[in-house]
Formats: C-alpha cells, sequence, structure tokens
C-alpha cells in the first residue's frame, strides 16, 4: 500500500471540534474528516466557510487522503479530492460525476488525478496560447502552435470535497467546462465569473496507478476485471455469432424442403373445386402448399382461393385462404399498377399417408382460372432459427452492454 | 546597506540597497516607507505572516537561468478564495529587484514595466476579454480584489497595507500580464514562467 504523508499543521474543526490536519502548506480549505464542514484556512484564523454536508460518494479507485506514491517519475501525496457533477443545459436529467484527485509534488506543483467514464488522466495547468472562448470555441491553441479540438462544453458545480484544497472551495460552486483532446494530450477549460484556466492532462491506465500506489488487492481487482471482460466477451462474441448464424439460416430455411407434388388445377364459377391426392410419408413436419395463378386478371380484378386438406381419416381442415389481384390507379407520380399472382401457406400434416389436397375458388368476377400447385414436405420453419437467433444474439449484444457499463462504473 | 531602528520596537531594519522604497519589521509588523533622508516614515503597522514552508524566505539565495539572487521581502494578498505570496527578489548584478509569485508550486518571475497606453477602467474589465496594454493584447483569465494581509522585509514599491485593490491578469504572446489599480497607481507587471529546474536554490 501507499505510504501516508505526516501533517505539518492540527487544527479543531469550527463545527464539531474535531481534530483537522493540514499537510500542505498552501492549502486554503480544509474539510474535516469528521462532519464534512469546510474550513477556510490561511488568511488568519481558521474560518467555516460551510457546515456539514451530505456524506461524499465514495472514491471510485482506492486512493486515499495523505497516500504518497510516483507517478511518471513523480513523488506525489493526495491532498484532496472533490466530486463535480455535469449536465446538459438542455436536459438537466441527464447528468454524470466525475472525480478529482489534487496531488502535491515534491517540488511543490500541484496536479490533478482526474477520473471519469474514459478513465484517469493527470492534469497539469498550463497558459492560454490565444484568446478562448468557452462558449463557442471550437479548438484551443496548445504547444508547438497546434490545436486541439474541443468536443464538449457543459456547466458543472461542485458537489463534494474531502481533504484540503489550495482554494475556498465550497459545495454549490459553479463553473463552465470545456474539454477537448489532441496529439495524445487531453485538455480541460474551466471558468468562473473570475477565473478562465486551462489544464492539460495524459492519460493514465488504471494499472498504472495501481502499481503506483503498490496495492496488490487493487491490481488483483483489476487482472480480475480484465478476466471477466475478456470471459463475457468471448461469450458474447459466440452469441452474437451464434445469432448471426440463426439469422441467416432463417433467411435460407424460406427455401428448405422436398417437392413432393406439382400440378395444376383448373377453378371455374361452374366448377369451383379441384381436389388432388398427396401422400405425406412423414407426419408432423411442416409443409409449404404453393400457388402460382397462370390466368391473366384483367385490370382492376381479385380473385380468393379458399385451401383446405383431408386427412387419411377423413378429418377435413381448411388450410388458408389465398388472395390475388391486379389493381391499377394514379397518383402526383403518374398511373401505377400492382398486382400478386403467388401464395403460399404452411402446414402440418399430423398423419402419414394419402391425402387430398382441395382447393376452391371464393368470390371472383373471373370465368375461368388456371393455377399451378407445388407441396413441398419436410420443410424447415424459419421463425424458429429467427427466435433463436434473436435471443441468443439479445444475450451477446447485453453481454457487451453490461461490459461497457462496468467498464464506465469504473 | 544601511541599518537603522524601527521605532515601535527597537529592532533593526537593513535597507539593503538604493532600490528599496519600504520596509516592514521583521518583529513587530511596522510598515515604513524609506524617505530618501536618514529618516523613515511610519506607515502602520501589517499582521506578522505565518511562516508556511516554502522553497523561498527572506535572506534564502540562489540563482534563476544562472543569474543570482537573494530573497528581500514577503507579502501575502488575500482574496475572496484564498491567499496568494509574492517575493521580493534582489538581483547580485545590481539590477532593479522583480517579483517572485507562486500558485500551486508553479512560479512566475515578474518584472515592473511603465504603463504607456491607456488602460481600462477595473469594473470594465472581463474575464476573456482581451484588453490593449502597451504593446500587449492581453487574454484576461482572472479578474479579482485583493487586501495585503502582511509583510515581512525590504520592498522596491511602497506597499498598501490597507484597503482592497482590484487586479487582473491574462496572456500576452507567452508573457503573462498582471495589472494592479492601486488607489494612486496603476502597476504593470510583465512575467514568465518559471520551470522547477530554473531556480536553483543555494
Amino acid at each position: 500500500m501507499s505510504e501516508q504523508t505526516s501533517a505539518i499543521k492540527r487544527l479543531e474543526c469550527p463545527s464539531c471540534g474535531k481534530p483537522v490536519d493540514q499537510h500542505n502548506p498552501t492549502s486554503q480549505t480544509l474539510i474535516c474528516s469528521a462532519c464534512g464542514s469546510h474550513i477556510g484556512i490561511g488568511t488568519g484564523d481558521a474560518e467555516l466557510l460551510a457546515k456539514g454536508g451530505r456524506k461524499l460518494p465514495p472514491p471510485p479507485a482506492p486512493i486515499n487522503i495523505g497516500d504518497k506514491f510516483k507517478l511518471l517519475g513523480e513523488e506525489y501525496f493526495v491532498m484532496g479530492r472533490v466530486v463535480y457533477r455535469g449536465w446538459d443545459p438542455s436536459d438537466t436529467s441527464d447528468y454524470w460525476v466525475w472525480n478529482e484527485w489534487l496531488l502535491g509534488a515534491q517540488s511543490g506543483q500541484m496536479v490533478w488525478l482526474s477520473h471519469d467514464e474514459t478513465g484517469f488522466a493527470l492534469f497539469r495547468k498550463m497558459r492560454f496560447r490565444s484568446q478562448f472562448d468557452i462558449k463557442t470555441a471550437r479548438q484551443i491553441d496548445v504547444d508547438g502552435g497546434k490545436k486541439a479540438h474541443i468536443n464538449e462544453r457543459y456547466p458543472a458545480q461542485i458537489i463534494g470535497a474531502e481533504g484540503e484544497l489550495t482554494w475556498r472551495a465550497t459545495r454549490g460552486e459553479q463553473l463552465i467546462v470545456a474539454e477537448g483532446a489532441g496529439f495524445g494530450k487531453k485538455y480541460s477549460i474551466q471558468q468562473t465569473a473570475d477565473e478562465l484556466e486551462v489544464y492539460e492532462g495524459k492519460a493514465i491506465a488504471e494499472t498504472e496507478l495501481a502499481q503506483a500506489t503498490g496495492n496488490a488487492k487493487w491490481e488483483e481487482e483489476i487482472k480480475n476485471r480484465a478476466n471477466w471482460t475478456a470471459t463475457i466477451g468471448f461469450v458474447a462474441l459466440i452469441c452474437i455469432i451464434f445469432g448471426v448464424i440463426a439469422l441467416v439460416g432463417a433467411v435460407l430455411a424460406g427455401g428448405t424442403g422436398n417437392v413432393i407434388l406439382t400440378d395444376s388445377i383448373t377453378l371455374s364459377t361452374t366448377n369451383q373445386e379441384a381436389s388432388i391426392p398427396v401422400n405425406f410419408e412423414v407426419a408432423e413436419r411442416p409443409a409449404i402448399v404453393g400457388i402460382n395463378v397462370q390466368t391473366s386478371l384483367p385490370q382492376n380484378t381479385y380473385m380468393d382461393m379458399e385451401v383446405a386438406i383431408i386427412s387419411p381419416d377423413g378429418t377435413e381442415t381448411d388450410l388458408f385462404e389465398a388472395e390475388f389481384w391486379h389493381e391499377t390507379g394514379s397518383d402526383e407520380d403518374g398511373p401505377w399498377q400492382e398486382w400478386e399472382y403467388t401464395g403460399s401457406d404452411m402446414f402440418v400434416p399430423f398423419q402419414t399417408g394419402d391425402h387430398t389436397m382441395k382447393f376452391i375458388l371464393g368470390d371472383t368476377p373471373i370465368d375461368t382460372v388456371s393455377a399451378n400447385i407445388e407441396i413441398r414436405a419436410n420443410h424447415i420453419m424459419p421463425i424458429w432459427l429467427i427466435i433463436y437467433g434473436v435471443i441468443v444474439g439479445g444475450i451477446g449484444l447485453l453481454l457487451i452492454f453490461l461490459m461497457v457499463k462496468r467498464a464506465q462504473a469504473k | 546597506m544601511k541599518t537603522m531602528n524601527c521605532e515601535s520596537c527597537g529592532a533593526p531594519l537593513e535597507i539593503e540597497n538604493q532600490f528599496i522604497r519600504s520596509v516592514t519589521c521583521q518583529f513587530c509588523g511596522s510598515a515604513y516607507v524609506v524617505n530618501g533622508t536618514d529618516g523613515l516614515d511610519m506607515k502602520g503597522k501589517t499582521a506578522s505572516l505565518a511562516n508556511y514552508p516554502s522553497r523561498l524566505s527572506v535572506g534564502q539565495t540562489g540563482k534563476i537561468h544562472g543569474k543570482g539572487f537573494s530573497v528581500m521581502g514577503r507579502v501575502r494578498y488575500s482574496y475572496d478564495e484564498g491567499f496568494w505570496e509574492e517575493w521580493q527578489v534582489n538581483w547580485d548584478d545590481d539590477t532593479p529587484p522583480d517579483w517572485l509569485e507562486e500558485d500551486e508550486g508553479y512560479w512566475t518571475l515578474y518584472r515592473r514595466e511603465r504603463v504607456r497606453s491607456a488602460i481600462p477602467p477595473y469594473n470594465e474589465i472581463r474575464v476573456g476579454s482581451t484588453v490593449k496594454v502597451n504593446k500587449y493584447d492581453v487574454f484576461v483569465t482572472e479578474k479579482r480584489e485583493g487586501q495585503m494581509m502582511g509583510s515581512e522585509g525590504q520592498f522596491s514599491s511602497v506597499l498598501p497595507i490597507q484597503g482592497k485593490f482590484g487586479f487582473f491578469s491574462g496572456n500576452a504572446d507567452g508573457k503573462i500580464v498582471s495589472i494592479n489599480y492601486w488607489e494612486d497607481e496603476i502597476e504593470l507587471s510583465v512575467g514568465e514562467d518559471l520551470e522547477h529546474s530554473d531556480m536553483v536554490l543555494s
């Protein structure tokens, strides 16, 4: 575990009387660890800036006030932590929280270790190279005459703090934040009514931070999390692959089954019914009945055809009613015509042996109609593959969503 | 160097060189204006400064960019969100003294410059705007009101021991420009940031 630094001064909290330690000479606010009160120091007697306060959310990583560690070749001690809340000004219900630890270097310089949904970054104060309008600027001038892009801006406020800070920080303090990135660096611009500041940051891997603090438990947790992510990622990938295969199979299944009958029928207003014998060797496997009307339907006419089947035991079952039509009309794009000359549906024969398919001409102004009939047996129903594909693929996507949420939460 | 005595407590007051315009007794906080004769004009008393650890202290010597200096004085100012400190440094080569300012461990070396252009009134200055000061187009990044809290040592200017003053600072072509609106003077300082290694202490 990281070492703890010793206090240079101890004073009494003006609110609860508990001891409050000061570790850094340039601190201007101490936050009482017992009652959460903000205490102003450095300009005379200790002054109560804000009494008490709600409990600060636990830190997203085991970095504690007073810890000492070496990061990027520099020794730091953890002086304080500030929790910010930013929000979408057009939808205040959309908000997010991030943490910033104030780190003091041995050189006396202060830096900020920030943690948000993109991970950790170490920020150092820099100077503006040129004029910058936080509300409109799309770029910011950085080192070497380069320009980094501003990718986000939003209002924010301090919702809590702990430890000690180098300014008189209070809960509710509001600011405008703009975030930028470019050339491997991050940029954070913060404006209050009195001050405009810019910080340049470098992303820090969580593993690097855990190693820097010498926290073996944290390192183990990162390792376990990585293993969990790899496992879940692998399972998610397999699920998605199987889901895609099932959905592709569903598309291909539309043409499955072996043709056991092709025939043609002729129906008329005087002879409205036709029968075709058909033998099913296997029961309880889906079969497809396809009808392809050969007679040309005059414009704006239609035809219904009912299909039924008589099983070997004499049971007659209505299967479906197919509709065929030829329509014309006109709209703003000019004249149009549509037609439907084919129809099909699926059924499941529950018996083997000789069946009779019945085709009955329904309501139609057509005198005589001829149609080709095709029956395919042993059909694979796409619906089962679709259901399987959607469920398995959905599980895969859900696992990826959980992985992303968990990564963001850390 | 010239030595006089504090009228209040009798302690010796050292006047390092011809640039010194005011001095604060390190024992009782009495502040004096160096009047150009053999005497001192007492201005009042400043609070004694709590001696927080810092890289610098009055009497400390060292080099900045290889140029020798000694710390002559320290002033602490307060503002609504805290305080900051400035250190008066005397150069070994007898050039006029300059100021070192520390902000969160980052050091800036300031040199006074004459104001040669009109400067907008304090209440017209806005953070985020650009103000023309002499040859500098200053992008204003900070505007506040300050007040001197206390001092120790010798200074090349007369410090305002009472009352608030407005100030703003900003960036201009790699320089740091700071303007103080004292009651009877507008003071311009132009600074440059120092890397930690730029200042080597003895």
